[in-house]
């Protein structure tokens, strides 16, 4: 069967809306013609994915899993094929037309094209969410192209949390879009801790005014990782932070690629990394600050450092502004360093054998980053995963 | 028990220059002895050889701690022999808190004495009360924007802490204020003992006042060129090192000589 014949078959078991259908139809159509983005010069993470032997398994669940209080908010958290067709129209303008276009790139147009699963959550305006919400508790870990939509009200508050469980050996992707009203303010913890081959993951977020997210990303992949996260400051006094760590060991190649874009005016952006690479592992880390003409008194700064802990590791870092406008402030530091002697050798002096004092230094070297995420109990909890792969080692 | 090195011949691995001319030294357990010595005749060359520092190479002679050759071992195993440097400069850490290192350096330097997280903090409580630290320094990053008298409280702090066999401090009394210095010897007294034994590498007779050791050698141009009493310091502090060397028929050079 080929794989429209499989998309074809799977939309209609699933009772899909025509729109969908028709838009995933067109998506897997045009995709062979479309580009993948390109990063200047390295040779990054490659971004096509085998769609060859997609497991198409899944049943549509109507269930709104939101807990009882939430629910009495207003708050839809659901299968996201379902909402597809409950939010039918909500779902037509927002899908991948916002955050990601689903026909910009190769890579979106397949992964709309072969979606299997997601989840969808709806905050509805002047609502303030008192305890996080996990997005990660009813998703299919084990799909290839999986996708989270989420759309908050003006006004409204939550704290967001996804962490990897039992991911598939193959390919995964994971798309995640957030989309904020007006004075809408999102923190976004992300522990990114896949057991995949080769993993994606893209968080496509887009601001309206006021609106501010701030991401926590720990990413602590198995394999080779491609992250992506692109944060579009469209409302006037909009603000976004990317903090992430991110740690790469034996032979994973990882590219991290980090955009944000000023277009109204008043807008900050700040993107802050700090990665690890031991054994033969590489990273890249693509961090891209964009200010718009017109976009008035806004700033955009980064500031990335890696830490090559071997002499086979390769750590680098691409940091680019482009700026059109004048009436602006931007910054970027980057720095690639090794591990100190006097230090490993002050910390040996206290007994501590080569590999306790690396791990010390290594979270040394993550925490004045980690230290700043601010929920205790979400921060712990990957340093934990941290801690269990530094031992992985 | 007792450290015990003979003849030890030490050159500084960049240059290649033998800073070490042949040393000589026995401190028997339960014993405080002192090192006195101009600057740049290699009080602490020795010490962070004893450590194990890769910078300095042995070419000759040996050290023997409790009966084991300390020669090929590295660092950490020193320590966790009961070997202790209390360092000229200590090193800043970013990133890593005080009280954290300190719990995991414990915990690998007595490996079969396990604390509880409250065990811990208890005496961690105890030893900062005695040394009049404040508690904040415990959750700050070791050593990072610490004074110069802060460091050393908090190297007497780390021994007080992780209990050693042998202390060697390295000027652990310069930069330290008058009340802190009385403080920092208390630290010292306190950790007398039948199975401790420290060396105290000074400039100053005054804080062997407060410590009152049982030898005290003097190092010159690379070696132990005399060693005396508790006199032997107030001896040094009054007349010199010139003159010294002049009574010892020595020809050495002194930094300081026209
Ligand atoms: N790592 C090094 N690299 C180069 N030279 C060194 C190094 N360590 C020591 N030296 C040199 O070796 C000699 C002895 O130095 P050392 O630090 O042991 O002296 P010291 O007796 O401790 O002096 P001070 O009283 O000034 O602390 C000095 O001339 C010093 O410059
Ligand atoms: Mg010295």
């Amino acid at each position: 069967m080929t794989i429209l014949d499989q998309i074809e078959r799977y939309s209609k078991a699933n009772h899909e809306p025509q729109w969908l259908y028709e838009k995933r139809r067109v998506a897997w159509q045009i995709q062979k013609d479309l580009k993948q983005p390109r990063l200047n010069n390295v040779r990054p993470v490659d971004w096509n994915l085998n769609h060859e032997q997609i497991h198409w398994h899944h049943q549509v669940d109507f269930k709104n899993y939101a807990s009882d209080e939430e629910q009495k908010q207003g708050i839809v958290k659901m299968d996201l094929l379902a909402a597809a067709s409950q939010y039918s129209n909500l779902m037509q303008e927002n899908l991948m037309e916002k955050g990601v276009m689903w026909n910009q790139y190769r890579f979106a147009a397949q992964h709309l094209a072969c979606l299997q699963s997601g989840v969808f959550l709806f905050i509805p305006s002047n609502t303030v969410c008192s305890k996080p919400i996990d997005l990660s508790d009813i998703l299919s870990h084990g799909d290839l192209e999986k996708h989270i939509l989420v759309i908050v009200g003006a006004n409204s508050e939550a704290t967001l949390e996804f962490k990897d469980r039992a991911t598939a050996k193959e390919h995964g992707h994971l798309m995640v879009e957030i989309l904020l009203g007006d004075n809408a303010h999102v923190k976004y913890y992300d522990a990114a801790k896949s057991q995949n081959r080769k993993s994606h993951r893209m968080l496509y977020a887009y601001l309206a005014q006021n609106a501010s997210l701030k991401t926590y990303v720990a990413l602590l992949n198995y394999h080779d990782a491609l992250y992506n996260s692109q944060i579009n400051l469209d409302g006037d006094g909009s603000e976004a932070e990317i903090h992430i760590i991110n740690l790469g060991t034996n032979v994973q190649h990882q590219s991290i690629c980090t955009h944000i874009i000023n277009r109204g005016s008043n807008t900050r952006g700040l993107i802050k990394e700090r990665g690890v690479v031991d054994g033969h592992a590489r990273t890249h880390c693509y961090t891209n600050g964009e200010i718009v003409k017109g976009a008035k008194d806004t700033s955009s700064d980064q500031i990335s450092r890696l830490l090559t802990l071997s002499k086979q590791s390769r750590g680098e870092i691409d940091p680019i502004l482009l700026i059109k406008d004048n009436d602006i402030v931007a910054s970027h530091a980057a720095s690639i360093g090794k591990l100190d002697p006097n230090q490993l050798y002050y910390l040996k002096s206290r007994g501590l054998d080569d590999q306790t004092a690396d791990s010390i230094l290594i979270r040394g070297f993550l925490e004045p980053l980690l230290t700043h995420f601010p929920d205790r109990k979400m921060r712990q909890s990957m340093v934990d995963l941290l801690e269990e792969r530094l031992d992985e080692r | 028990m007792s450290l015990v090195i003979n003849n030890l011949h030490v050159k500084i691995k960049e240059n290649n220059r033998e800073v070490l001319k042949g040393v000589n030294l026995n401190i028997p357990d339960g014993e405080i002895h002192a090192i006195m010595g101009p600057n740049g005749t290699g009080k602490s060359t020795l010490v962070q050889t004893l450590m194990g520092s890769n910078k300095y190479q042995i070419t000759d002679g040996e050290i023997i701690f409790n009966g084991t050759k300390l020669n090929n071992l590295a660092v950490d195993e020193r320590a966790r022999l009961g070997l202790f440097l209390g360092m000229q400069y200590p090193t800043e850490i970013t990133g890593v808190k005080n009280s954290d290192f300190i719990k995991a350096a414990m915990e690998a330097t007595h490996p079969n004495h396990h604390l509880t997280v409250l065990q811990f903090l208890q005496r961690f409580e105890h030893c900062m009360n005695f040394l009049d630290i404040d508690h904040h320094y415990a959750d700050r990053y070791l050593n990072e924007g610490f004074s110069g008298g802060e460091k050393k409280r908090n190297e007497i702090l780390q021994m007080m802490m992780l209990k050693p066999r042998l202390a060697m401090l390295d000027e652990i009394d310069s930069g330290l204020d008058i009340d802190a210095l009385k403080v920092v010897s208390n630290g010292i007294n306190h950790m007398r003992a039948k199975d401790f034994s420290a060396l105290i590498i000074t400039h100053y007779d005054r804080i062997l006042h407060y410590v009152t050791p049982d030898v005290v050698h003097v190092m010159m141009d690379g070696r132990v060129v005399t060693s005396g009493g508790p006199d032997l310091a107030s001896k040094l502090e009054k007349e010199g090192y010139a003159k010294l060397r002049d009574q010892l028929g020595l020809k050495i050079k002194l930094v300081d000589d026209e």
